[in-house]
């Protein structure tokens, strides 16, 4: 078997020893990773991570192999080994991503026990060896805070566009397998978002459109994905109000879905751009691209079903709602109820669930016909309806659940969907 | 005609372009028989295995790389890979893909590269040669049984 050629990745001392398998044969394999991938990026260091956020659980794609033995299927799908090695530690302190399973309401979602099974002894054998559940993708909202220049890993591609964009925070979104490993060894590549020179904006992106809103920002985020090519770095500039939380939430989710970016500088809001010349570290940017009102309303035109219809299912919190997003949502349901033949899901983090609990924010929604559910989403757990309508206030959800059902999907903005839930029909017009 | 890259993941092979100017997703890239499952991607239906896949980048999720550890394990992986530029999802991609690899070439693919061109690419120099365009092709460097496709491959 080939293996990558090294020539370039310098080594410490520390490094060399785990490599040659001084601290087990995970670290080992898991640094033998990054020490390829390193190679393969041209990276001549490496860096210690802090921490990660990893997507760890009883996923469906790792099915791939045919095991029931949980270290085989880590050390095929996450290590890169072709030999079983026993997971002993972490190198960092780590944090569960969004999972497979909604561990406390997976009857309510339609997952089957021997999934929910398979999901717990995952989840049993990676808390053994120090995983921390936070299973959310907005890992940001729940206390994981890489601050600036801070190096980190996460397998959550807007919560680090999120994370860099926002705090300065420093992490590439290379890939499940790399980010694993790095946690593993508590080594990743010293490139691209490492490095300091690196971070600067590439591509001037004028913002000339009415962006009021979370499906605004939506949009834009779609937009500016699809409009800034692979390792390019957009700065967003113009007419643009200062954001919310949610606001970014939903912009990096579409961003990272439609394209590949993994820093953004917003002039006046992002700490690396408090000018655009600080944003280009004074240069000039390799490209400026106009964003319009055409732009977002071609965007809305071409994710999801146009025109209305019936609504069977709808799904909100893609990435997992804040406290407030679900605050809104139990305050419309106040004086209103769900359709019948309609369910709603509305996914969140546990650790935010409890707050909405407390704040009587759950019993508004369930009341009303509703759910508040966690941990997952209809994407990563397949635990949605088989109905023929479904709509969703999110791009991100939208665009990849068009590729696994062959339902009629409607997206927009919250009120849309809180709409369509409560009609049973989709109405939205314009975007 | 032979044209430069950094060398990214060793081995050498021969097969036929497939090129992806859109890329693929980082989620359900590829169906369970290797072909490109992205509603909407030009390329939708088409096989990856065996061919040599020009990738404009990557795109979406950080599964970008599981997309293509999947498709080894299930042998179906392309038979190369070259990327015009790397990012960190496509490095990622190589180590698991396991194959010849050369990205950050000095020309642009896009415009020598035409679909069902054969070419031998060298993943321990970086050196990606064309051997018979896609016109001139030669039953026994077929890789598969896919005729060359009769419009823009990837618009």
């Amino acid at each position: 078997m080939t293996t990558a050629s090294t020539p370039s990745v310098h080594l410490t001392d520390y490094e060399n020893r785990m490599l040659a398998g001084e601290f087990g044969r995970a670290k080992q394999k898991a640094l033998k990773f990054i020490v390829e991938y390193a190679g393969a990026l041209g990276a001549e260091h490496l860096v210690e991570v802090r921490k990660a956020q990893l997507f760890v659980g009883a996923h469906h794609y790792l099915r791939s192999i045919e095991s029931d033995d949980i270290d085989d299927v880590i050390s095929a799908m996450y290590l890169n080994s072709d030999d079983r090695v026993e997971l002993e530690g972490f190198g960092c302190f780590v944090q569960s991503d969004a999972g497979a399973v909604d561990a406390e309401r997976w009857r309510n979602l339609g997952i089957e026990p021997a999934q929910q099974m398979r999901n717990k002894l995952y989840k049993e054998r990676l808390r053994g060896v120090g995983l921390a559940e936070g299973n959310s993708c907005a890992s940001y909202l729940i206390g994981f805070v890489p601050l600036r220049g801070e190096h980190y890993v996460s397998t959550e591609s807007h919560a680090l566009l999120f994370m860099n964009a926002v705090w300065g925070a420093c992490a590439n979104a290379d890939s499940i397998e790399a980010s694993v490993c790095a946690a593993v060894c508590g080594r990743t590549a010293l490139w691209g978002m490492h490095v300091a020179e690196n971070r600067a904006g590439t591509y001037l992106i004028e913002v000339d459109a009415e962006v009021s809103s979370v499906r605004d920002w939506d949009l834009l985020g779609y937009v500016v994905g699809k409009s800034t090519p692979s390792g390019e770095i957009p700065v967003l500039s113009g007419r643009l109000p200062a954001p919310e939380v949610e606001d970014l939430k939903s912009c990096f989710a579409a961003m990272s879905t439609s394209g590949s970016a993994e820093m953004c500088h917003i002039i006046g809001i992002t700490p690396e751009a408090p000018t655009l010349a600080a944003a280009f570290t004074g240069g000039a940017p390799k490209a400026t691209i106009k964003i319009t009102d055409g732009d977002l309303q071609r965007a809305a035109e071409e994710i999801g079903a146009q025109g209305r219809g019936p609504v069977e299912y709808v799904s909100l919190g893609c990435p997992h709602y804040s406290l407030k997003q679900i605050q809104y949502v139990a305050e419309w349901f106040r004086t209103r109820r769900v359709a019948p033949g309609v369910r709603l899901d509305v996914w969140t983090a546990p650790a935010t669930l409890e707050n909405a609990r407390s704040s009587g924010f759950v019993d508004l929604i369930t009341a009303a016909g509703g759910q508040v559910v966690t941990s997952t989403c209809p994407l990563v757990s397949q635990a949605f309806p088989k109905v023929d309508s479904m709509a969703f206030d999110s791009i991100k959800q939208a665009k990849y659940m068009a590729s696994s059902t062959q339902a009629q999907i409607f997206a927009g903005s919250v009120d849309d969907c809180l709409v369509a839930a409560t009609a049973g029909s989709w109405k939205a017009i314009g975007r | 005609m032979r044209f430069e890259g950094r060398a990214v993941y060793p081995g050498v092979v021969e097969g036929r372009i497939l090129l992806a100017r859109h890329s693929v997703p980082g989620w359900n890239a590829f169906s369970e028989e290797g072909t490109i499952a992205e509603v909407g991607n030009p390329l939708y239906g088409r096989a990856v295995a065996g061919r040599i896949l020009v990738l404009n980048g990557s795109r979406g999720s950080t599964g970008w790389g599981t997309q293509f550890l999947k498709l080894r394990l299930h042998g179906q992986s392309p038979a190369a890979l070259l990327f015009p530029r790397t990012d960190s999802r496509s490095a990622a991609a190589c180590v698991v893909s396991r194959v010849p690899a050369v990205a950050d070439f000095d020309q642009d693919l896009f415009s020598i590269l035409n679909d069902g061109d054969m070419v031998r690419v060298d993943g321990n120099t970086g050196t990606v040669q064309i051997l018979a365009g896609a016109a001139q092709k030669d039953d026994e460097c077929d890789v598969d049984d896919e005729p060359p496709p009769s419009g823009p491959s990837d618009t």
